[in-house]
């Protein structure tokens, strides 16, 4: 092998083997992150992030800003005049269970998927009906996608007549303790007095294995 | 005048109106003794830059005849729709009501929160609805035609009326139906 063609190898190879190494390990790193998660239940693990959003107050928030806290979140959009006020009510009546010392060491989340519509003024208005407790969040689309993407929650936008449309989205109210594990959901089906309970048990720390 | 000044004098204008009205009786008979009466009709507050409300009633069929609610219109709304609110696989989903909800003859049909059933939707209200107002509905049934009742508003994330007794039929027999197409 002469001089130039070990130059053209090492010139050509090494590049090309760089890419090819770098591709495939993207791929197969794609691969994994689509892959189910392996453990049967979502419950005492982690959950909710990271997300970036913007607060009915207009001020920026994480995840982190509200870590150590209980936190009750639940996803909907303020041109929701049924289902989501009734879940804020049923949040609000469970604030109202909580002794204030325990109140205060809670949250609840009332993330918009509406992010074309959803202005933190709008939230805001919005909220006020409801507990003090309760923080709407908006943010743009990629930021609730995100945010959606941290939590498992599924969204859709459906178009109606002409410009209206309306949003599908996950009922669930997530229920995750201090340490930002998800410890179980809120129904509000349910008396108020199991919120108030599930909350609680929360608020006491990790559950005895 | 300005379009900002004209909604503002219209808005004064409306409130004024309404707060001299006496309210009408929960449910009213059109003439031609209509069998179709409207219980408990109330609504939710809103704040002011809300984009929508809602309207809860229960409809009782006293006639031997099947109706149905075809729309409904309230001067304090741009348009009130009938929504469906279903829930599959944990997600919610808000659908409009294909050709009206029936009340079968001796039937009352409710539409309350929660029942996974039908609501109607008041959408673009032209004001906040304040606790202890009344905000007036105009149901049209297919047979019975117009029949007008004044909603009472509840608490934002109310599951009832606050004020459950009305003295419109409690107790009696009617079976209930569920809303449906």
């Amino acid at each position: 092998m002469n001089r130039r063609t070990l130059l053209l190898t090492l010139g050509i190879g090494c590049p090309a083997a760089t890419v090819l190494g770098w591709g495939l390990s993207e791929w197969m790193l794609a691969g994994r992150q689509a892959e189910p998660p392996t453990r049967s239940s979502p419950f005492g693990h982690p959950i909710g992030s990271p997300f970036s959003l913007t607060d009915h107050t207009g001020r920026r928030v994480t995840d982190r800003d509200f870590a150590g806290g209980v936190r009750l979140v639940f996803f909907g959009f303020t041109h929701c005049p049924d289902v989501c006020p009734t879940a804020l009510g049923y949040l609000s009546a469970a604030f109202e269970g909580l002794e204030p010392a325990e109140a205060g060491k809670v949250r609840a989340l009332f993330i918009s998927v509406d992010s074309a519509r959803d202005s933190p003024e709008l939230l805001a208005a919005y909220v006020a009906n409801f507990h003090p407790a309760v923080v709407g969040l908006s943010g743009s689309e990629a930021e609730v996608e995100q945010a959606a993407k941290a939590f498992g929650t599924y969204y859709r936008k459906v178009p109606g007549d002409g410009d209206a449309y309306v949003m599908d989205h996950t009922a669930s109210i997530y229920l995750l303790d201090g340490e930002g594990r998800l410890r179980g959901y809120l129904d509000s089906h349910e008396p108020v007095g199991a919120a108030v309970a599930k909350i609680r048990l929360a608020l006491d720390g990790p559950p005895s294995a | 005048m300005t379009l900002h000044m004209s909604r503002r004098i219209a808005t004064v204008a409306l409130l004024v109106a309404l707060a001299s009205a006496p309210p009408l009786p929960a449910a009213s008979q059109p003439p031609g003794g209509s069998t179709i009466e409207v219980e408990r009709a109330w609504t939710r507050s809103t704040g002011p830059t809300a984009q929508t409300a809602v309207a809860y009633v229960a409809i009782r069929n006293r006639g031997t005849a099947p109706d149905r609610l075809v729309s409904a219109s309230s001067p304090e709304a741009r348009v009130v729709e009938m929504h469906e609110t279903t829930m599959e696989g944990g997600v919610m989903r808000m659908r409009p009501v294909q050709g009206g909800v029936a009340v079968p003859p001796g039937g009352v049909v409710r539409l309350e929160p929660d029942g996974g059933g039908v609501h109607l939707m008041l959408v673009g209200p032209r004001h906040a609805f304040g606790r202890g107002e009344r905000v007036p509905l105009t149901l049209t049934f297919e047979r019975a035609g117009n029949v007008s009742v004044e909603m009472t508003v509840e608490a934002a994330g109310a599951r009832r009326p606050a004020a459950e007794h009305g003295g419109h039929g409690h107790g009696d027999h009617t079976r209930d139906a569920r809303p449906g197409g």
